[in-house]
């Protein structure tokens, strides 16, 4: 899924943070209502969210959550970070970001365990591979990391990189720009969404997966909340986090019961042709291999992180030890 | 119609010990002072609490930058601020000038014809209904990722109130000076030439001053949905990086840019229609 924002928000944005600054330092009382700020629309991604919602498992844990989707998804991690939403949905790579530029957000599960983001071309174009993108124009939402992947995806498959490819921003709107081949491949779409939505238009794609193309794998969707939360509030999020893991294990199970708890919850406003086969394919991304749910590896961090490193988009001061922590996760 | 300048004099309060012309001097002085004053203090005490603010409740700079910060962030980057502003200031001139030669032409030809006017002029509104946030994106995919998406986007923001100025002025003229010219024999093309278009000027000037603010506007709505280069372009990619002081740097050149562009059409309505501006001076006085 293209995970920026809707348009022009950018202004009210700045509006909502300068009204944030103000609002610093929110208490977290045992009882207290608890905000999550999603990464985007509500989708199949957060499954086990709605359904730790529906079935009471938040209530069980004396927890009363909601659920919503910021004006600018772009700032979850400004809103987490300044603690006006106790919990987030973001992703490793701008968790790792948000660090380096001083925002206090510490990752305190992993929700997808792979990639998510990945480069697409229309069948019909003939591309196969990322060494096929050569002199051909690839389209992306203007988010400075994915010029690396996609760099990375290139030299791993025998072509210079990135030079070899014509960049154009085409914003938020990936696959119309695909469909009217004003270019040639996009990259910054979902391989559970963007590609299941062209399919569904008769428009079949070829997926190219980040991780298989030497980019370090890293998680795609990562739960997040603040450093102050942590030290002040732990027993709150081992509490959250309790209600979520038994919510994604029912996701994991049925994906379809959970979508239909996710089109009940949000009054049917998503495609269902769309998030029933995304479902599938998200389920088994929900699992990690013996440890509990949301339980983080560390390799992932740091390879990422020395990825990005070696790549200018992250300072070296910048430790990927501090970014996540697995002692709400259930295990040690 | 006497000079400006002699009327201001005779304003000059008499300043024992003082030439004439050093009181003048002094007095001009004072009326500078007088018109900035107000605007300057008020931007330095905003500026001064909101770094107060930001210091005193040490906010993060992620969060909300000091002022000075982000003036350290706008010299430490100005070249990378100059070019993206040269961009964008290409994308606010090319749709402009579009937009005005456009504008002027539609509103000539509706304040001419009856039945241009009544064809013409709802769609010029209904233009103005569809939200060009919308549009924006589909003109990418039409005409694809360029300047010329962006052009488009600044010239339909800017010519509305380019053209319903204008109408209005053209049909504003005094009937007498009409009915005049047409007794001594003027034709249809003489009348508008020689009374309608001078009379319209001030109020195409009005419009093109609200068509230069918006203009800068939709630039940036242009680069918003995809593109290159641009302020707008910068601002989007700095919003993740959580660069925010290099996104307020970015609105602070582009508000200069717009204030600068504004006065220049203000600078150049006195060039063109001086008597309006004499005229205007005399009423107040």
């Amino acid at each position: 899924m293209s995970r920026y924002p809707r348009t022009l928000r950018m202004l009210w944005s700045m509006l909502v943070l300068m009204l944030l600054a103000s609002g610093r330092g929110g208490a977290y009382a045992q009882n207290a209502a608890l905000k999550l700020a999603l990464d985007w629309y509500p989708n199949a991604n957060h499954l086990g969210l709605f359904i730790a919602q529906e079935k009471g498992y938040f209530r069980q844990e004396n927890l009363d959550v909601t659920l919503y989707t910021p004006v600018d998804p772009s700032t979850v991690l400004q809103t987490v970070g300044s603690g006006t939403d106790a919990f987030g949905i973001s992703y490793q790579p701008d968790v790792l970001l948000a660090r380096g530029q001083g925002v206090p957000v510490v990752s305190v599960a992993g929700l997808v365990q792979h990639p998510l983001n990945s480069v697409m071309a229309l069948k019909a174009s003939g591309i196969t591979r990322p060494r096929d993108l050569v002199g051909k124009k690839v389209g992306y939402p203007a988010i400075p990391t994915n010029e690396p992947l996609l760099g990375t995806m290139l030299k791993t498959d025998g072509a210079r990189g990135l030079q070899d490819v014509e960049l154009v921003n085409v914003g938020f709107d990936l696959v119309p720009a695909l469909i009217s081949r004003r270019v040639d491949a996009v990259v910054g779409a979902y391989w559970t969404h963007e590609s299941i939505l062209l399919e569904n238009q008769g428009y079949p794609v070829h997926i190219m997966r980040m991780e298989e193309w030497g980019v370090p794998d890293y998680y795609e969707l990562v739960l997040v909340t603040n450093e102050s939360i942590i030290k002040s509030k732990p027993e709150v999020i081992t509490r959250f986090l309790r209600a979520v893991r038994r919510g994604y294990e029912d996701a994991a199970q049925d994906p379809q019961a959970g979508v239909d708890i996710l089109l009940k919850g949000t009054k049917a406003e998503v495609d269902e042709k769309i998030e029933r086969p995304g479902a599938k394919l998200l389920a088994p991304l929900w699992k990690t291999d013996k440890a509990p749910f949301g339980t983080q590896d560390a390799t992932k961090w740091e390879s990422f992180t020395q990825w990005m490193q070696a790549n200018g988009l992250l300072a070296s001061q910048v430790k990927a030890m501090d970014a996540f922590t697995n002692r709400f996760s259930g295990g040690n | 119609m006497s000079p400006p300048d002699d009327a201001y004099a005779t304003q000059v309060p008499a300043q024992p010990g003082m030439a004439p012309q050093a009181a003048q001097y002094t007095w001009r002085l004072r009326r500078l002072a007088g018109s900035w004053l107000p605007a300057a203090l008020i931007v330095l005490g905003l500026l001064g609490v909101w770094e107060g603010y930001v210091r005193l409740c040490a906010v993060p700079k992620w969060l909300l930058p000091a002022p000075s910060v982000i003036a350290v962030t706008l010299v430490a980057s100005w070249e990378l601020l100059l070019g993206h502003t040269l961009v964008t200031l290409l994308e606010v001139v090319v749709g402009f000038g579009l937009a005005l030669l456009g504008g002027v032409l539609l509103a000539c030809g509706i304040a001419m014809s009856r039945t241009l006017e009544r064809a013409l002029y709802p769609f010029v509104i209904a233009s103005q209904m569809v939200p060009i946030i919308v549009i924006a994106p589909l003109l990418l995919i039409w005409v694809g990722y360029g300047l010329t998406p962006k052009v488009i986007v600044v010239a339909l923001t800017a010519f509305f109130p380019i053209v319903v100025n204008m109408v209005d002025g053209l049909q504003s003229v005094d009937p007498d000076a009409v009915n005049l010219l047409r007794t001594l024999g003027a034709n249809r093309w003489q009348i508008f030439v020689k009374v309608q278009v001078p009379a319209s000027l001030p109020f195409l000037f009005s419009g093109t001053r609200v068509a230069m603010a918006v203009s800068v506007i939709g630039a940036i709505i242009g680069e918003w949905v995809g593109s290159s280069q641009g302020l707008g372009y910068l601002m989007i990619r700095s919003k993740p990086q959580f660069l925010t002081e290099r996104v307020f740097a970015a609105i602070v050149v582009l508000s200069v840019m717009g204030v600068a562009l504004f006065v220049l059409v203000g600078v150049v309505e006195k060039l063109a229609i001086p008597w309006w501006h004499n005229e205007q001076r005399q009423r107040s006085l």
